[in-house]
């Protein structure tokens, strides 16, 4: 079985005289143990396809299902890691990385043990105490990430986690993303990213998900055979990605 | 002796830098680097700096080059990244200093304000400010320093 199922999902934004169709007919899957990027320009409804994903929004027509049960808001399984960080600037790296676990009614020895062990997985062990303000950009989105890993998803759905970053702090934390992926200690089976950046979806995913401009449909589902650790500099890299951007154009 | 302002960057920059030149098969032309990524002087030179200091690469004829430390960090798991790091903040001038003002308090921690006014007497406060934040920044990423927020407080994670 699939782990997730995406099946003829429409998304269209209505007010009393005009609307917006942004989501138009799109199906996949995401099987255990897939790393997946979901790309396309601008205004594509790549996000809001991965909010609907999430839990926390609905589509117009069609149906969401993980493990075979449709999603009808958010569950424990799917966890998310936003392009802005979303952190809540009055709590420390570590009350945030175990906010989700508290809501849950986790007593806090226990959380506070497994919010640490996330937050060492991050490499940010010594910044337990610290606020979101005193730290880089890069931190927190270390942050962001532990938190998300915190409640043990299986499915991780990242919204452009890199954007907001400089290049050289995307790239360290790009490789630190795979790494953290690969290790078999985390519970995460699978990740879904949104990305529009068509080398960073190469370097990362086993499979690329290729969106048209809006009303979006899926152009292509492109498997990635080059084997890991990738390189950019590459040719076959290059050819790659100089296939995925020939879908586009 | 006078400190010298660190190159104001986040350590995660430099580890980001390196990875990139691991691409690279560890060598390449600077102006190269700055293209690809559509940087300007300003924004590549203080990180290149800050990984010169650290002994991670160095530079030579307009190149860029993975030193040994700089390899070895890169095949470190993070953790092993960060003693590598620690070791190399440790031989840094201003590190040193830290360390020196930290054990002479006998509790081995200083006030932010204090630390801030020592670097004053060297540079301006919009640097002594800056490069507390720096200090914070590598030294709790390497783990040799801790730092209270709400006390605005500075400790020695260990004897040094």
């Amino acid at each position: 079985m699939a782990l997730l199922e995406v099946e003829h999902v429409y998304k269209t934004y209505k007010d009393a005289t005009r609307s917006l169709t942004v989501l138009n007919d799109i199906s996949f899957t995401i099987n255990k143990g897939e790393f997946v990027c979901l790309v396309g320009p601008s205004g594509s409804g790549k996000s809001t396809l991965l909010r609907m994903i999430a839990g926390l929004d609905r589509p117009t027509q069609g149906e969401i299902r993980y493990r075979g049960k449709p999603i009808n808001g958010v569950t424990d399984k799917i966890a998310v890691v936003f392009q802005s960080f979303g952190l809540f600037p009055w709590l420390t790296v570590m009350e945030n990385v175990a906010l989700g676990l508290e809501a849950k009614g986790v007593p806090r020895p226990e959380r506070e043990k497994i919010a640490s062990k996330y937050i060492d997985k991050v490499g940010l062990d010594g910044f337990e105490e610290a606020y979101p303000r005193e730290l880089s950009r890069g931190m927190k989105q270390r942050v962001g990430i532990a938190r998300a890993l915190a409640m043990d998803p299986e499915l991780l759905c990242m919204d452009e986690p890199f954007s907001a970053l400089d290049a050289f702090t995307a790239q360290n934390l790009r490789e630190e993303v795979l790494d953290l992926w690969l290790d078999v200690t985390l519970p995460v089976k699978s990740v879904l990213m949104v990305t529009h950046g068509i080398e960073e979806a190469v370097f990362m995913a086993d499979r690329i998900i290729v969106l048209s401009k809006r009303p979006a449909r899926v152009l292509a589902d492109v498997k990635i055979e080059l084997p890991r650790p990738r390189n950019m500099r590459d040719q076959a890299f290059a050819a790659i990605v100089d296939k995925i951007y020939s879908l586009l154009f | 002796m006078d400190v010298v302002p660190l190159p104001p960057v986040g350590i995660g920059m430099v580890l980001g830098l390196l990875e990139m030149l691991e691409d690279a098969e560890g060598r390449e032309d600077i102006f190269k680097l700055a293209r690809g990524l559509s940087l300007e002087l300003d924004d590549i030179e203080p990180v290149i700096e800050a990984a010169v200091l650290l002994g991670l690469v160095k530079t030579s004829n307009g190149d860029i080059i993975l030193t040994e430390i700089g390899k070895d960090l890169l095949a470190a798991d993070i953790n092993g990244r960060k003693a590598i790091l620690a070791r190399q903040l440790e031989g840094l001038e201003v590190f040193k200093e830290i360390f020196r003002l930290l054990n002479s308090t006998g509790k081995r921690s200083i006030k932010r304000e204090k630390l801030v006014d020592f670097f004053e007497q060297s540079m301006s406060d919009e640097d002594a400010e800056q490069l507390f934040k720096t200090i914070v920044d590598w030294g709790r990423f390497a783990e040799v320093i801790s730092y209270d927020p709400q006390s605005e407080r500075l400790y020695l994670e260990q004897a040094r």
